[in-house]
């Protein structure tokens, strides 16, 4: 088994090219995902504007990778209804925040349709977006999205924090018979760690754990993992330990490994870059109050966005994700209890 | 163009299935024997038939909220119909759906849609499926005259032109979206906007079965050719209201009546083929019989069957979870 | 799969934790719809019927009418017809272990320990527990990472473990209770810490700054809600109170000086710390009022010689005729011979008579019962040993607990008046003071009398200026004219 060091955005290229040479019904289809169609300079001109799809329309052609004109409703409209027939389509939203113009392809029809019709009907989807705030890209191109679609029954809900995870969630997206969100943090695409050349798949509803002790249990999504792995690591040289939880999906969430860990340190701080109202926070710190409370020695600490769209100066951008110090006082609020 | 008896008396059989259908609906409705809304199509049986008649399982089609003819015109079962629509545990859909989310994708009916314009995407979809699968099969969504000012419809008609999708785009223009008319409410001209999308659109007397026919042949013939969606927009009367109880205050005095007797394309049908001899009398007769016998068993099969139990609640919301 | 269903044993109400079988309403092979009823059951407190939530075939009975059963113990199998026996039986055979952990308390409450019966549940499920522990290597065995960690801080093989967790892996619980089984504590210990880091980079009011450094409490424990994200003075008082640490600040420190040598620091006692307590808290919740009198008492004075003189076991101090008489005087005015729990008022029939006695680094006050229906030698007896035993700290809880009036003495040291605090729940006190001859007037002439200062504290919320004023001119009545008490 060889490996390399490859980015997130070539981790998931790379599972889109192995899963579209063993499976013939995968496509992809988006806006600029290959780019250049109709025009006179360069075929493949993007490759998707962040780069994750470049190289698959030369390889697999344009009946397979479909640069799409910028409506978003028919892109995930077709890619339902082309799941339902046969299809295993990977679509994109160039921004999840544009899920608005979109959603009811969404929430009242892809993620319904096996219910609604009594389980005859499958509808194996992706719709990849790009999420997050961190790039100065304004209020209406950093959203994270991520509350109002783990809400949606019948709808899974991705967002990987690392190149390795990235594939491994991305081939099992792929390959799962359910529509799928997939999540990429704008600020991930250039981290890069070790990622094995061959396809494997990680499952869906099952965290990952990248510090463990039995002082304070973080749980952090996306992009903050990694600010809660600083945190966490510089308390360790204080003789503080702490469980750092990555669910890895929302929607299954490991609900069962974050309890756990709550039982043995009966400290939770959740790090979420969504706005706080609704937020993946306040949804566990809900699960985790009800579920662990009398293992529970201090209140739960939320740390998140504030309620406001994001700002576009960098101060007030920096100012408005949740900071390393954010994290720490958070934690240490509740060490002394 | 040359019809065999059977063809056409089979085609009678599913109109005439249809109006009975939708009839019995609507006195089942008021009998109180049906939750929630339901939407019926007695009056556009035509359309439904014309259409669906030249499609095989493998095609597919995409419905609107009136969808229960379409989907018996697709063969969908009328009995299983009938226990969705009352929500029963062995309807269609497992009673998970009702009247408004009736579907059966193993006959290619991909589903009635609530969402008014929620359908032609979705068939763009299994156009796509079709095209790049190399079925040879085309994909067929039904759409109102209300639906045709969505935004959604208007992606669509030019994602399928623009893809070159094997989708053809069937508009029923009834008059109405819900109470208010097209007149008023489409500017321009229905089948004239699939026009603008670059492909052939025909405008045509949605009451002649025949016109309805010919028409289907022609799209079918273009898209299975490669060369791209096509558009139908056929003007047809609905008998009933926007939904089973609708008042109808908007309708003119007399409207439905002058209708009932000017306007029903199963009395048409039976006056051309029986002045073309093309059917008997009797025969008609007799399928008008078997249908009301067959509409009768699937009331009271429907009204037998208990409704799901509460351990169905949280099945099939995922494949896996 | 769900087509067969379990009734169990359920629970009504929060205190409840079984209940017994009284009488089955199904039998084998009954039909059921959802909602039915299924048995009656008995709790400690109610008398109910269990239903089942699903329909089906009743297809199995598992338990016998008379049996007492903890709430979650299977009833009964519920399941479609078409489902065939060998099926119920094997779900029947699975339940054996799952059963105890359907009634979840609390998630820290993990599955029975006991081994055999997991074992004995487990026959579809991975390697039955082994008698000795495995030493293979258990790297492999899917398992949260909870689990895994606690796995090798117990020393439990992962082998060795039956996997009940989500996605068949090994859980938390399922390692806990293997290693209950081996005889290992499992119970969480969680460390509490006091940050050592440097909180001067914390912004934070002037006044919570200061308050922190005096406290001892680092800002960085403290969550900050002031204005512009700073740490208020109410941030650390609330990181002060979890840690128990008084608020104020000695005057030691503010004057400057170090180390005084003219001041000691003793902290209370345990029952100083009560009766500090118990006071303020009765002088913050009752409105107290007064009404004083003076009495003479040349009329008891002259009666309790005479007793004393005839009867050679008596020995009756004045305290003890104020005992019997504001006994008397109590049931001639019972209103204040009550108790007042903040909403409600007891009476009694009897009066129970608190009688304050000087112990040291204190006061207690035992209490003479019925104090109405006893003569004066039995009170004075009765006082004697009490109060003896009271300095001795030898009284027993119910001698000192409870009683409807007090009685505060201080006659003895050379005061004219004081006024006590009320002791609740009661809702009134006396306060008594030195007999001292003073000039009377009587009929318009100068006299001499021996004469007493009282002081009656009442409970305002309960009692009213009139009650009061009559309870303490009834009292000066009876003493004055001890003879009434007769009456």
């Amino acid at each position: 088994m060889t490996s390399s060091v490859k980015t997130l955005r070539d981790a998931i290229n790379e599972a889109l090219h192995q899963e579209m040479e063993r499976d013939p019904t995968v496509i992809v289809m988006g806006e600029e995902v290959s780019g250049g169609a109709g025009c006179a300079g360069e075929d493949d001109a993007y490759g998707g504007v962040f780069g994750v799809t470049k190289g698959l329309m030369p390889k697999f052609g344009r009946g397979r990778v479909i640069d799409t004109p910028i409506t978003e409703s028919a892109i995930v409209g077709a890619a339902a209804g082309a799941a339902n027939t046969g299809l295993r389509p990977v679509a994109e939203l160039m921004f999840v925040d544009f899920v608005g113009v979109c959603y009811d392809q969404i929430f009242n029809q892809a993620a319904k349709f096996r219910y609604m019709f009594g389980g005859k009907s499958k509808t194996p989807m992706v719709i990849r977006g790009t999420c997050g705030a961190g790039l100065r890209a304004g209020a209406q191109h950093s959203a994270m999205m991520h509350p109002v679609l783990t809400h949606v029954p019948g709808l899974k809900v991705v967002m990987p924090s690392n190149a390795y995870d990235a594939k491994g969630l991305m081939l099992t997206a792929i390959r799962d018979d359910d529509p799928v969100m997939f999540l990429e943090h704008k600020l991930l695409y250039e981290t890069s760690c070790e990622v094995p050349d061959e396809m494997y798949t990680i499952p869906f509803g099952q965290a990952n754990f990248l510090r463990e002790g039995d002082d304070v249990t973080i749980v952090a999504l996306s992009a903050m993992v990694h600010r809660a792995v600083a945190v966490a690591d510089k308390l360790a040289k204080e003789g503080i330990f702490c469980d750092v939880i990555d669910p890895r999906t929302t929607s299954p969430l490991d609900k069962e490994a974050i309890l756990e860990s709550v039982e043995v340190t009966g400290r939770l701080v959740v790090v979420d870059e969504a706005n706080e109202r609704h937020s993946f926070a306040s949804d566990l710190a809900g699960i985790v109050a009800e579920e662990a409370f009398s293992s529970l020695r201090a209140p739960i600490r939320k740390v998140t966005a504030p309620h406001a769209p994001v700002p576009f100066a960098p101060s007030l951008e920096d100012a408005y994700m949740p900071s390393e110090a954010r994290i720490e006082q958070a934690v240490r609020s509740i060490l002394g209890a | 163009m040359s019809y065999s008896a059977d063809f056409l008396l089979s085609a009678y059989r599913t109109m005439q299935t249809i109006r009975m259908f939708e009839e019995r609906c609507t006195l089942e409705f008021e009998a109180g024997n049906i939750p929630g809304f339901v939407h019926v199509s007695d009056g556009q049986e035509a359309v439904a038939v014309g259409v669906c008649s030249q499609l095989s399982d493998a095609d597919i089609i995409g419905s609107t909220h009136r969808g229960h003819g379409h989907c018996i015109a697709k063969g969908c079962d009328v009995i299983g119909m009938m226990k969705e629509i009352m929500g029963k545990a062995d309807g269609l859909c497992k009673g998970k759906g009702g009247s408004m989310h009736i579907a059966d994708i193993d006959k290619g009916m991909l589903g009635a849609n609530a969402i008014v314009g929620g359908g032609p995407p979705l068939v763009n979809g299994a156009a796509l499926s079709a095209k790049t699968l190399g079925t040879g099969t085309v994909a067929v969504s039904f759409n109102g005259d209300g639906s045709s000012n969505q935004g959604t419809v208007m992606e669509a008609l030019n994602l399928a032109s623009v893809l070159k999708l094997p989708h053809i785009f069937i508009f029923e223009n009834n008059g109405y979206g819900e109470g208010t008319s097209a007149d008023y409410a489409v500017a321009g001209d229905i089948a004239g906007r699939a026009a603008a999308f670059n492909m052939p659109a025909e405008k045509i007397d949605g009451l002649d079965f025949f016109a309805v026919y010919e028409a289907m042949q022609r799209a079918i013939k273009h898209a299975q050719a490669g060369k791209g969606p096509y558009a139908i927009e056929a003007s047809v009367v609905r008998f009933g209201g926007h939904f089973i109880g609708d008042p109808m205050r908007y309708r003119g005095k007399d409207e439905i009546k002058k209708a009932r007797q000017n306007q029903d394309c199963l009395k048409i049908f039976r006056a051309r083929v029986t002045k073309e001899k093309l059917l008997s009398k009797k025969a008609m007769d007799q399928v008008d019989i078997e249908v009301a016998e067959l509409i009768e068993s699937a009331v009271a099969q429907a009204l037998a069957s208990p409704q799901p139990t509460i351990d169905q609640l949280m099945v099939d919301v995922y494949c896996s979870y | 799969m769900s087509n067969i269903n379990l009734v169990v044993v359920p629970k009504w109400g929060m205190e409840m934790k079984e209940g017994l079988l009284v009488e089955w309403c199904v039998a084998v092979g009954n039909t059921v719809a959802a909602g039915d009823d299924i048995a009656d059951i008995e709790s400690s407190k109610i008398a109910n019927t269990a239903t089942t939530a699903f329909g089906g075939v009743v297809r199995s009975l598992l338990a016998d009418v008379g049996q007492t059963l903890p709430c979650g113990t299977p009833l009964c199998v519920v399941a479609d017809a078409s489902v065939s026996d060998a099926e119920i039986d094997a779900y029947i055979a699975n339940l054996g272990g799952a059963a105890a952990s359907t009634v979840v308390e609390s998630p820290t409450q993990a599955a029975e320990p006991a081994v055999t019966t997991v074992a004995a549940a487990a026959p579809a499920m991975s390697a039955p527990i082994a008698v000795s522990a495995s030493t293979a290597d258990d790297s492999h065995i899917n398992a949260s990472p909870v689990a895994r960690r606690l796995a090798t801080r117990y020393g439990v093989n992962l082998n060795d473990v039956t996997a009940t967790g989500n996605h068949g892996r090994v859980s938390k619980a399922d390692v806990e209770a293997a290693a209950r089984a081996a005889g290992k504590d499992t119970s969480s210990s969680v460390r509490t810490f006091a940050t050592q880091a440097d909180d001067s980079a914390v912004a934070a009011t002037p006044v919570a700054r200061r308050l922190a450094r005096a406290l001892e409490i680092n800002l960085l424990d403290c969550r900050a809600t002031g204005r512009n994200g700073r740490v208020s003075k109410a941030d650390v008082e609330l990181v002060a109170a979890r840690k128990n640490r008084s608020v104020t600040v000695s005057a030691a420190t503010s004057d400057g000086s170090d180390a005084d040598e003219h001041v000691s620091v003793k902290p209370l006692s345990a029952m100083r710390k009560t009766i500090a307590r118990r006071l303020q808290s009765s002088k913050q919740d009752a409105p107290h009022f007064r009404v004083h009198a003076d009495i003479e008492l040349d009329s008891v004075l002259a009666l309790r010689k005479v007793i004393n003189a005839q009867r050679s076991d008596a020995k009756i101090s004045v305290n003890d005729f104020m005992i019997k008489a504001v006994a008397s005087a109590l049931m001639r005015v019972p209103k204040l011979n009550a108790q007042f729990d903040g909403s409600s008022v007891s009476s009694f029939d009897n009066a129970d008579i608190s009688v304050a006695v000087a112990i040291e680094d204190g006061v207690i006050t035992p209490i003479i019962r019925a104090a109405n229906t006893k003569g004066l030698v039995e009170i004075s007896n009765e006082m004697r040993d009490l109060a003896t035993r009271a300095k001795l700290g030898r009284l027993k809880a119910e001698e000192f607990q409870g009683g409807t009036f007090s009685i505060s003495n201080l006659g003895m040291y050379d005061i004219t008046a004081f006024d006590a605090i009320i002791n609740p729940p009661q809702v009134a006190i006396l306060a008594i003071s030195s007999a001292t001859q003073r000039p009377v007037v009587r009929n318009g002439e100068l006299a001499v009398a021996t004469v007493m200062t009282v002081s009656l504290s009442c409970d305002h919320r309960v009692i009213d200026g009139a009650d009061g004023a009559v309870f303490v001119s009834t009292l000066k009545g009876l003493l004055e004219q001890p003879g009434t008490m007769l009456a």
